[in-house]
């Protein structure tokens, strides 16, 4: 298991920085559902991922926890990060 | 906010990732105190897609084809019948089966191959078309055929190629396969050589599946990128393969292509004894055969659309945001918001007072009593 907090320069409300990017990891093929204690969970490469989204002095924090014996769990952080990255870019540089 | 040494965009940072990425350039940048310098200045290598899962690309896949069936089976009709075609013409011209008589056999494999080699190249000419109706327009049902018929029409050259090399490259892979069993059917082997042959028929599956784990998105790389050349296309197939672990996809497509040939030779089965029961006589060898190729064929429309899926999946990164200077630009030429009238009461003599909003603060004065207050 491996859990990373990352904090994501970004001035914008929660829920649109959550919808932008539950949207970005349904686009890899990843199964995105409900949590109890963390904001969402996301299910792929094997691996079970959990993240809970709060406000930082600096932008929005990301906490992710990601588990996953016999899973891919990096390749998971990764597209936890890459999907954040997405989210990032489309409030700051709307198209 | 960091400056892009690259190409001088704005970048937004993600404190606690391991690395900083531009999002104009995807350049990777370390930032150590506020300065982003490029992780090697000589090669500054932009990082690719993160993997997409493949049992999520799966269940994606049957997911779209399932929703556009119509669009898809109806685009996948040419293959489907160039496949029923051929197989009948293999039967006019007497060659239902392997006789062990070596010059009978030769005639047929002169025949078959060349008709297997035109289906399969046929196929895989489709399966371009197929990338792109994937891509332009998945949710659009029958309009997006005209897609799949443009993307032909428009890179028809291209992918003829690549669909000749692929096919080209998967029939020497089969003559490995079917050099060890001509001599199983034609020579006499001894137990000794017999079992080296059957090793050798087993090992030499091994260059057909990596070439097809290597080269399946070839052909919907080179339909969805014009520009590249085929040696790119090949090359940018093999990265992904490689990148997403593609093994368990690829032999799970070709558990499906096995199983559409199963369904099929069982539907048409059923569909004869139907017939015969009803006081028939039932269709013809040849009829049949080629009923049950069109059948498997027209199932097998499924493979193209799981595999331009996962691929469009992996690689549907939002396309750059505009460069500092051109969003500069389109906010300058864009127009003004146009002001809004909105109602206030005066909290003094609650007369109501109408003024124009195009931002906050605004002064607001009543007309009534004169008082003065900033909406905030």
């Amino acid at each position: 298991m491996i859990v990373r907090r990352w904090v994501f320069e970004v001035n914008a409300p929660g829920d649109e920085f959550c919808h932008h990017m539950k949207e970005a990891l349904q686009r890899k093929g990843l199964l995105v559902g409900e949590a109890k204690v963390y904001d969402f969970s996301v299910r792929g490469f094997g691996a079970r991922g959990y993240v809970k989204l709060t406000h930082h002095e600096r932008g929005i924090e990301a906490q992710v926890k990601v588990k996953g014996v016999f899973g891919d769990v990096p390749a998971l952080e990764a597209a936890l990060l890459d999907a954040g990255r997405h989210a990032q870019t489309e409030l700051l540089f709307p198209r | 906010m960091l400056t892009c040494p690259v190409c001088q965009g704005e970048v937004p940072e993600v404190l606690g990732a391991p690395e900083q990425r531009c999002p104009h350039c995807r350049a990777v940048l370390l930032a150590s105190g506020g300065v982003a310098t490029p992780v090697s200045a000589e090669e500054n290598e932009p990082l690719g897609p993160t993997e997409a899962d493949a049992a999520g690309a799966l269940r994606q896949g049957f997911g779209v084809w399932l929703q556009n069936l119509g669009a898809f089976t109806a685009f996948w009709l040419v293959p489907a019948l160039v496949t029923a075609a051929t197989t009948l013409i293999g039967y006019a011209l007497g060659l239902g089966e392997i006789t062990g008589d070596t010059g009978e056999d030769w005639r047929f494999y002169a025949v078959s191959i060349p008709l297997g080699f035109l289906d399969f190249v046929t196929s895989l000419f489709f399966v371009g078309g197929v990338a792109g109706m994937v891509a332009e327009a998945k949710d659009r049902g029958y309009a997006s055929l005209a897609h799949g018929y443009r993307t032909l029409a428009q890179h028809g050259d291209r992918l003829f190629t690549m669909a000749v090399l692929v096919g080209g490259l998967m029939l020497l892979a089969l003559a490995l396969i079917l050099l060890p069993a001509a001599y199983f059917t034609y020579g006499e082997p001894t137990t000794g050589v017999g079992i080296l042959l059957l090793l050798f028929l087993i090992v030499a599956d091994i260059p057909g599946f990596l070439i097809l784990y290597w080269f399946l998105f070839a052909i919907p790389i080179a339909a969805l990128h014009p520009e590249w050349p085929p040696g790119r296309a090949f090359r940018e197939s093999r990265a992904f393969a490689q990148r997403n672990r593609t093994i368990g996809f690829t032999f799970a497509l070709v558990l499906l292509l096995i199983g559409t040939a199963v369904v099929s030779y069982l539907l048409t089965r059923t569909l004869n004894l139907g017939l015969q029961f009803s006081g028939g006589t039932g269709l013809p060898g040849p009829m049949l055969e080629a009923l049950t190729a069109f059948v498997a064929a027209l199932l097998a429309s499924v493979l193209p659309v799981l595999i331009s899926v996962h691929y469009l999946g992996s690689v549907a990164v939002p396309a750059a945001p505009p460069s500092p200077a051109e969003a500069m630009v389109a906010a300058a030429e864009a127009p003004e918001p146009a002001p809004t009238r909105r109602r206030v009461r005066c909290p003094n003599c609650d007369t109501p007072i109408l003024y124009e909003s195009t931002g906050r603060p605004v002064l607001v004065t009543c007309p009534t009593c004169g008082r003065q207050g900033t909406l905030r």
